[in-house]
Parts: structure tokens; C-alpha cells; sequence
């Protein structure tokens, strides 16, 4: 087991009260593994990677749980120790290729950055070091690459150079936030399936956050689904859209548009997503839920086995009575 | 770029146009008839004519512009109507004085803006943070005059450390090279005399900086703050570089913009004499014999300072300018805009 986070809490304090916008959310990653994290947006899979990274900043505040990267607790560490893990061993990619990049700096400057941080590589095979990440990612001609400016190169291109960025360091775990929802579909593809290949080349695992079903499919082993900070569901990909057992789950592969399928309007799910300082009492989701039933408003479900498969967790009243412990 | 330099002092020619026009026609119109201050007050009515009439003002105004300009274009602004010496040469001896200050002035707010902006920024909303901004808030708003003397009252009265006027004691003779008695003073490797002018400067440069200071602290803070919310700080953070790397190199860095371009005005405005920073510590520059020769209707000495510090000012500006290609790789001039 590679990242173990269990009961994760993550709160911030703003002026209209606090906000959970992680709760009590646990999973693990194994080595070369591709978990998803699916949710809507403010489900907090942002928050949580952030968590993971001690990158969560003030208002905000990791309040509970263990975040166990290969058996160490990442939340007692300083912020010296930190520093040594991130981009080192645990390195992220944002969302947002064309404003995540320093625009006063060169390319190379930026990747040699990382690799002098956390190597003891000289300045000439840093840049070395850098060009051949840049290759790797599928960039071309980076001897020239490296000394352009952000602005010089397209979104696709940047997000490679984040990748790059991120994978300069061989790291053991990559936090992947919405790494294509930016990008157009060709790019995008790219940019997965070259993920997919580092995946099997060096055999990081990856954490890929994203509201986009059809990313999951194509690329991740097992989902974890997030709705409004909790934990909803938790499948091995393939199960997940086989037999989706949440009724929000369902909702979200319902919404995907079909090219088989002769249908007038596409799939909606119904209401919005609850204010999150003033969180309904009950299940999260009951509101909006078409199978509601009555303790749904009153009681939240617990994240609790499905027999018979093994991985496998649900939160729905439709399977089990179990109620959550901690409301 | 060298093009684009060139075209911008090609605009200069305008401005000064404009700018020498606007000053000769309000001279003549609006300032007092400089005869009877020039001849004193028992002065024939004859004699001011003659005057009058020697000194060209009684040219038609068109005739007189153009004689104003066709001689300064040669470098001859004429002469001061007290000294009979030339405007270049009165205005050349306390122009260094005023540069001294206007230099020391700007790097101190530079350095203790910056710092405190940047310290400001990072700790928002800390006691730190709201410490630093009313003391700038006070350095805008705080008058310069009294400021200076009550640090006179302080330094010179009650402590006694630091001379209230003048650049230097009359015991130190310098050779003037530069006319920057700091400079000078080291050229000649004269260190009692070298600190001693640094004494004297000190508080007229501390009291001319308050202001700037505060104004860049403000613009410090305010551009950090943005810049610390960009999505490549969160970058840096995730390489795991240190928060001092964060926050300089990539922060700072890019913050730098208004900042330089604060900077720059500001020390544009220095250098056009500050004068009511002079007139307290009776500092020999341009600002306050300025003030003396409007009160005076010294004509040429005027004209020639008000053309000298619009000069200075799109210089200031051209600097700037420049300064963003180096700050921003995105900036460039002489091509088309992208």
C-alpha cells in the first residue's frame, strides 16, 4: 500500500462558518495503481488532494484522520519534511495548464527547479535531466523547448511541460487534478494516454481527479465517487460502470451523452448541490435522489461493504442500514 | 528596440513644445511684471521701460517664443535677470544637490518599501501586516514640513547626532567633480569629509523618502497579494522549494511591475525638486531656488527648470518602459502587438 488516507477531515473557516469540505474520507492507492476521484465541483476531491500535498492553505485546515504515505503519517511532518516529499516523491498537476506555469521564467528553469531541489545534480545535468522529461512527454525539440517562455507554447504543450514537471523527480505517487479538463479532446487524449504509459514505464501510482466519467473509464483502475465532502462509492472501475450502486453514481453515467442510444435531452440529475455551511441533516444526496425514502432525511448512511465484492463500498440506505457513526 | 527608443525621443520634441509653450504664455500672463522687483521698488518708470525693453519682454509674445526656442535649441536659455549669470550654470550648480538626495531618498523607500510590502503581503491581515500599512498610510498623509521639523527638534535639538541643514561643514572643502558631495568626497578619498556630507544627508533624505516609501509599501503589498493567489505560487509549493524561494522568485519577481513603474515616477518627481524638504533643511537644490524665482519672476531660470524636469520625466518613463522587457518576458517592443 502506497497512500493510505483514513477518516480524513478537511475544514475552512470562512466568515458565513465552516466548511467540510472534506469529511471523514478514506482510501488507499496501491504502487502503480490509477485511482479516480470523481465528483461534481466543490465534492472537495480538490481539497483532498490538496491534503494529501500539505498544500491546504489558510482558511482552510486538515482537522482529522492519517494521510500514511508508505507507512508514515504526511500529517505529523514539518513543513521542512514536506518540502523533501513534495515534487519529490509525491508531485502534483493542476487544472489550469496556461496560468500554472511561472510566466517570467523559462521552461528549463522551471523543470531544473524541481530536479535541483531535490537532487544533488549539477546545473548542466539538471537541464540534461530536463530535456529528457520533455522528450519523455512527448515534446518536441526540447533543446530548443526549454528556453521558451510559457507563453511561447499552447495549452496542450504547457500541460505536457506540467507533467514533465512533476515527473522530473521519479516519483512514487502522482496527484493528477483535472489534468485535461482544460485541454481540448485530441490533446486530451494525449495527455492520458501518455500518463497511462509513464504509469506502466515506471510504474507510479496516480491519484487522477476529475468530474469527466468518461476520462475515468478510459484510464483508472478503481473510483472512488465524492459528493459534498463524503465518500458516496467505491468500485473497481469496471464494476463501477457495470452496476453503479448509488444512486448519484448512477445519475452521473446516466448523464453521459450516448452516440448509440436515440434520446431527445440528455440525463439530468435533478436540484443543486446543497450550500456547503448549511449541510441538510441526513443523506447528502437525498434531496436530489429519486429513490429518497424517509430516513434518508433524518439519518446519514454509513460507507459500509457490499457482500460478495470485495473493494467495495456504498452509501445508500438501499443496501444496507447501517448508519454513519459520527452523526 | 533601438527603434522603438528612438521613436519615443522622437515624442519628446512634442512635449516640450507643449510643455515650453504652457509655461511661456503663463509666464506672461499671469506672473507679476518682473521690472520693479528686478530694479527695486524705487525703480523710474523710465528705467523699467528700458529694462523691459532690453530684456526682450516687450517683443510681440509670438517673437519672443520664438526666440526663446531657437536659442535654447543651442543650449542657451539666457540669464537669470539677478545674477546676469546663465540659466545653465545656476541651474547646473544645484542640480547635483538635488540628485544626491532624490537617489538616496528613492533607494532607501525602495529597499524598506519593498520589504515592508512583501513582509506585509505574506502576513496579511497580521499585526505585522496592519502595523505596516497605518504607518504608510501616515507617510502619505503626514505634511513634509512638519515631519521635518520635528526630526530636526529630535535628531539635531534633543539628541544631537545629525546636522538640520546644509549638504556639508564649511570646514570641508570639496573638490567638486560630479557635484555629488558623496561621490566627490570619495574620489578625493576625503573619509571625515565623506561622512560628514552622509550626515548631513540623512535627514532631508529620510524625510523626502517617508512618502515614497509609504506609496511603494502600499503598491508592494497590493501586487504580492495578487500575485500570491496565482495559480503558479501553488506550482512552486507543490515542487517543494522553500517559502522564501516561493515567495521571492516567483512572487516577487512577478509582482515587480507596478512596482518599478511606482518607482520610477516617483523618482522622477524627486528629481524634479522637492521643495519643501529643500526649504526645511535648507538644501541647496533646484526645488527651492525654483520656488525663490517664481517668487522673483526670474523668466529664464524658470522656463529652463519646467523643460528640464518634463524632460526628465519622459526619460523616467522610457526607463520604465525598458525595464518591463527585462521584467516580462511577454513585453516586447518595435513589433506589432501579438
Amino acid at each position: 500500500m502506497l497512500l493510505d488516507v483514513k477518516n480524513l477531515s478537511t475544514e475552512f473557516y470562512v466568515k458565513r462558518g465552516i466548511v467540510k469540505a472534506v469529511n471523514d474520507v478514506s482510501f488507499n492507492v496501491d504502487k502503480g495503481e490509477i485511482l479516480a476521484i470523481v465528483g461534481e465541483s466543490g465534492s472537495g476531491k480538490s481539497v483532498t488532494s490538496l491534503s494529501v500535498m500539505g498544500l491546504v492553505r489558510d482558511p482552510g485546515k486538515v482537522t482529522k484522520g492519517e494521510i500514511l504515505f508508505n507507512g508514515e503519517d504526511l500529517k505529523t511532518k514539518s513543513q521542512k519534511e514536506m518540502r523533501k516529499i513534495r515534487g519529490d516523491k509525491i508531485s502534483m498537476i493542476f487544472q489550469e495548464p496556461m496560468t500554472s506555469l511561472n510566466p517570467v521564467q523559462r521552461i528549463g528553469d522551471q523543470l531544473c527547479e524541481s530536479i535541483l531541489t531535490h537532487t544533488d545534480m549539477n546545473k548542466k545535468q539538471a537541464l540534461e535531466r530536463a530535456i529528457e522529461m520533455l522528450r519523455v512527454v512527448g515534446i518536441p525539440s526540447p533543446e530548443q523547448r526549454v528556453k521558451d517562455y510559457p507563453h511561447q507554447m499552447s495549452g496542450g504543450m504547457r500541460q505536457r511541460v506540467m507533467i514533465a514537471m512533476g515527473l522530473c523527480c521519479d516519483p512514487e505517487l502522482l496527484i493528477a487534478d483535472e489534468p485535461t479538463t482544460a485541454l481540448d479532446v485530441t490533446i486530451q487524449a494525449q495527455i492520458l494516454d501518455l500518463i497511462k504509459r509513464l504509469r506502466d514505464d515506471i510504474g507510479m501510482a496516480v491519484i487522477l481527479i476529475t468530474h469527466d466519467l468518461g476520462v475515468v473509464a478510459e484510464t483508472a483502475d478503481r473510483v472512488v465517487v465524492m459528493y459534498c465532502g463524503r465518500v458516496v462509492e467505491q468500485a473497481d472501475v469496471k464494476s463501477l460502470f457495470k452496476k453503479p450502486m448509488h444512486p448519484y453514481t448512477k445519475g452521473l453515467i446516466e448523464s453521459i451523452p450516448r452516440l448509440n442510444e436515440d434520446r431527445e435531452r440528455l440525463f439530468m440529475i435533478k436540484g443543486m448541490v446543497p450550500d456547503p455551511t448549511r449541510l441538510p441533516k441526513g443523506c447528502l444526496f437525498a434531496d436530489r435522489c429519486e429513490n429518497c425514502m424517509e430516513k434518508c432525511k433524518e439519518k446519514l448512511p454509513a460507507l459500509t461493504e457490499v457482500p460478495g465484492e470485495e473493494g467495495r463500498k456504498v452509501r445508500c440506505f438501499l443496501y444496507s442500514d447501517e448508519v454513519e457513526a459520527d452523526e | 528596440m533601438v527603434k522603438y527608443i528612438l521613436k519615443r525621443l522622437l515624442m519628446l520634441i512634442p512635449v516640450l513644445i507643449g510643455v515650453s509653450l504652457i509655461v511661456f504664455i503663463l509666464l506672461r500672463v499671469a506672473a507679476p511684471d518682473p521690472a520693479p522687483v528686478v530694479l527695486g521698488e524705487h525703480a523710474t518708470e523710465e528705467s523699467m521701460e528700458a529694462w523691459r525693453e532690453a530684456s526682450g519682454l516687450n517683443d510681440n509674445i509670438v517673437k519672443q517664443y520664438v526666440d526663446f526656442i531657437v536659442n535654447a535649441v543651442q543650449g542657451d536659455f539666457g540669464e537669470s535677470y539677478y545674477t546676469n549669470t546663465s540659466v545653465i550654470e545656476e541651474i547646473g550648480a544645484r542640480f547635483p544637490a538635488t540628485i544626491e538626495i532624490a537617489i538616496f531618498a528613492i533607494i532607501v523607500a525602495s529597499i524598506f518599501g519593498i520589504l515592508i510590502g512583501v513582509i506585509a503581503a505574506v502576513k496579511k491581515n497580521s499585526i505585522v501586516d496592519n502595523a505596516s500599512m497605518v504607518l504608510s498610510l501616515v507617510g502619505v498623509s503626514i505634511p513634509i514640513f512638519w515631519l521635518g521639523i520635528l526630526l530636526i527638534i529630535l535628531f539635531t535639538k534633543v539628541l544631537g547626532w545629525l546636522p538640520a541643514s546644509g549638504r556639508i561643514d564649511v570646514t570641508f572643502s570639496v573638490n567638486e567633480i560630479t557635484g555629488l558631495y558623496l561621490v566627490d568626497t570619495l574620489i578625493a578619498g576625503d573619509f571625515a569629509a565623506f561622512k560628514n556630507a552622509l550626515w548631513h544627508l540623512i535627514l532631508p533624505g529620510m524625510t523626502l523618502a517617508l512618502y515614497t516609501l509609504a506609496i511603494i509599501s502600499r503598491m508592494t503589498r497590493s501586487s504580492m497579494l495578487d500575485t500570491l493567489n496565482q495559480d503558479y505560487i501553488r506550482t512552486a509549493r507543490s515542487k517543494g522549494l522553500s517559502e522564501g524561494k516561493v515567495i521571492i522568485k516567483h512572487g516577487l519577481r512577478n509582482a515587480l511591475m507596478p512596482i518599478v513603474t511606482v518607482i520610477g515616477l516617483q523618482l522622477g518627481s524627486l528629481l524634479g525638486g522637492a521643495v519643501l524638504t529643500e526649504t526645511v533643511f535648507a538644501w541647496p537644490g533646484i526645488g527651492s531656488y525654483t520656488v525663490e524665482c517664481i517668487n522673483k519672476s526670474d523668466f529664464p531660470v524658470i522656463q529652463a527648470v519646467v523643460l528640464i524636469i518634463a524632460t526628465i520625466f519622459v526619460f523616467m518613463n522610457l526607463i520604465v518602459d525598458i525595464i518591463y522587457t527585462f521584467l516580462d518576458p511577454r513585453i516586447k517592443y518595435g513589433r506589432k502587438e501579438a
